[in-house]
């Protein structure tokens, strides 16, 4: 079947890129004019030869480099990243702290941005030119031009220094246990409502200010495609059938338009994940973001390294997983 | 009348008719004028301390206060539009004909080369662009200069998605075709027919990436990796106004109402440039105007 060999072939695609995006950055990695001692090993081997052999020995850095390439190969797929020179941990066991932060934060701003873009877009679309029209238009455009540091820093100042309602910064003020990292689940688990309530009061803030440019680029989106399956006969043909208003659109209507921005998820996603990286600094939310920087700043090299992979990984899997998505949702090429 | 004059005549009564693109092209005049005279109209230098004028908020001397040195933000605001408007184009400039060209052949030979010219661009992209930019802004040392290297070094991809699927489209057009037929090198194809043809949506979106890229500009600057102070980039002085803002609001605001004015402005001009130059919608624009004279 046509579907079949196309899902297959994004697969594989999706694979190919994956190989490309580890290799790249392994290229880089050798590429760069940095000192490798310094870089991968820190400050504290410049004066111990025996513990730079060892470093290098563990890094392979002697080696032939399609062998370092063999065995980055390897050490990418099993987590391995090294040894951070500036926290002395390993740098998965420092990712494995950081990771769910800025996963959870993702995901609650990938669900804020979904629902209130299609949301706004949809009344947009049913009250079309009207006041309401208006004010989500303006605001949709208004919002994806607002600088996110700006406008985190606008909520900040608003809501939790003037009115207190959230509070201003980090991830969660009560102590939760640690099992698999994620706050929500962890707490659910143990069942510490406390926390996970705390949780969500923490989230708000960060979630807004992450989802903001999205909700306005979604919301658009989500009009624009309303409006033109309004304008199909099927509809016409709905309302003579004598169907109420709400069957129509939300049988209707809704099922079709809601496509477009589906299909956009994958992007949507890449660029909440870099507005994270500022939302994250300015929130103090101890994620991937504030790794990133910290570990710029400090030349973290093998950090640096690690980040980067981790999140073009996750960039083209997600892209891999809503290109099937949206496969899946338009009928047309589900084939029931 | 000349066909082009009377289409750019008609491209300008458009643009008059449409306020929301009025108000947009308003904002991208003002950013260049203060960008370019910026220098001249401040009444105070960018890096002037006066410790005794600290934190003074705004008033008829400061139209925008003072900050933590006593520094005019009003002359800051104003030099800040020098920096961020010659380090946006600096940063499009790098990105825009490099990858307008890669585009452009990748997608007129299509075939295997495309094939591959693309995927590569896919690996490109899977990096998210802030993140390689303030990785290279750090490795060179963070500064405006090396803030706007670093985003001229990771916007290119974008171009040369636009250009493929622009070159993928007209190479089965007449005129290729009849060029080539003529004789003509695959160069000359590509330049003389295939690039120009391609210019609107180029041109559009080079205007709308101009207000994103110095947007986030101002987010590495922000961030630490691009401007360094006395630079009165506006991200910066977000970034350094930040502590104070309890107590001086106006450090942090009005350069941020700045950039998010300039990204405003170049966006909503963008899609009216969109509109103007997309064939179909124009052509739409101009059955609708006549269908008024008949009437």
């Amino acid at each position: 079947m046509n579907i079949g060999r196309y899902i297959i072939r994004r697969i594989l695609l999706g694979i190919v890129v994956l190989f490309g995006v580890v290799t790249l950055t392994f290229v880089v990695s050798r590429i760069l004019p940095v000192d490798p001692v310094y870089a991968w090993i820190g400050a504290y081997g410049k004066e111990r030869p025996y513990f730079i052999e060892l470093m290098m020995a563990k890094y392979h850095l002697r080696e032939p480099l399609w062998i370092q390439y063999f065995y980055y190969l390897g050490d990418t797929l099993t987590g391995n990243f090294g040894v951070s020179p500036i926290s002395g941990h390993e740098i998965s066991y420092d990712l494995s702290f950081r990771f769910p932060a800025t996963f959870e934060l993702t995901m609650v701003s990938l669900l804020v941005t979904m629902i209130a873009g299609i949301l706004l877009g949809v009344i947009s679309a049913i009250r079309k030119d009207t006041v309401i029209d208006h004010v989500v238009r303006t605001l949709a455009l208004g919002v994806t031009a607002v600088p996110i540091f700006w406008f985190g820093i606008a909520l900040q100042l608003i809501f939790s220094a003037n009115l207190g309602w959230f509070p201003l910064t980090n991830q969660s003020d009560v102590t939760w246990t640690r099992i698999t990292g994620f706050l929500f689940v962890d707490t659910l688990i143990t069942g510490n409502v406390n926390a996970f309530l705390d949780g969500l009061r923490h989230i708000v803030l960060p979630a807004l200010t992450v989802s903001a440019c999205s909700i306005g680029i979604v919301a658009r989106m989500t009009r624009a495609s309303m409006l033109e399956v309004l304008n199909e006969d099927f509809v016409t043909m709905a309302r003579s059938k004598g169907l109420p208003e709400t069957a129509v659109v939300f049988r209707h209507v809704f099922r079709n338009a809601a496509i477009p921005p589906i299909t956009v998820l994958g992007w949507t996603f890449a660029s909440l994940l870099q507005g994270a990286i500022i939302t994250e600094t300015i929130f103090a939310w101890p994620g991937l973001g504030t790794y990133a920087t910290s570990s710029i700043y400090q030349i973290d090299f093998p950090a640096v390294m690690a980040v980067t992979i981790l999140a073009a990984i996750n960039v083209v899997i997600v892209n891999l997983l809503t290109d099937l998505a949206a496969l899946w949702a338009d009928p047309r090429t589900r084939g029931t | 009348m000349k066909p082009r004059i009377r289409e750019f005549r008609f491209s300008l009564y458009m643009l008059r008719r449409n306020k929301v693109a009025l108000a947009g092209l308003a904002i991208v005049a003002f950013f260049i004028f203060i960008g370019v005279f910026g220098s001249y109209i401040a009444p105070y230098s960018y890096r002037s301390i006066n410790l005794e004028e600290k934190f003074k908020p705004p008033s008829a001397t400061h139209l925008f206060g003072t900050d933590d040195l006593g520094r005019d933000i009003f002359s800051r605001v104003l030099y800040g539009a020098f920096f961020s408007l010659k380090a946006g184009i600096m940063a499009l400039l790098m990105s825009a004909p490099i990858g307008c060209l890669l585009g452009a052949f990748a997608g007129y030979y299509s075939g295997k080369i495309g094939e591959i010219i693309m995927r590569i661009v896919d690996i490109f992209m899977a990096f998210p662009a802030l993140l390689l930019a303030m990785a290279i802004a750090a490795a060179l040392g963070p500064s405006l200069e090396n803030a706007t290297l670093a985003i001229g070094l990771v916007w290119w991809p974008y171009y040369v998605r636009l250009t493929y699927s622009q070159a993928l489209s007209l190479r089965e057009r007449m005129y290729v075709e009849a060029a080539r037929s003529m004789g003509a090198s695959d160069r000359y194809t590509v330049f003389r027919h295939v690039l120009p043809n391609s210019f609107a949506p180029i041109i559009t979106k080079v205007t709308m990436d101009l207000g994103v890229v110095i947007g986030t500009i101002a987010g590495l600057s922000f961030l630490g990796f691009g401007a360094q102070p006395p630079l009165p980039e506006w991200g910066r002085m977000v970034s350094e106004g930040r502590i104070y803002i309890l107590s001086a609001w106006w450090e942090v605001s009005f350069p941020g109402i700045m950039v998010f004015l300039v990204v405003l402005g170049f966006s909503l001009f963008g899609d009216a440039l969109r509109d103007l130059l997309d064939p179909k919608t124009r052509r739409m624009m101009e059955v609708r105007r006549w269908k008024k004279t008949l009437s």
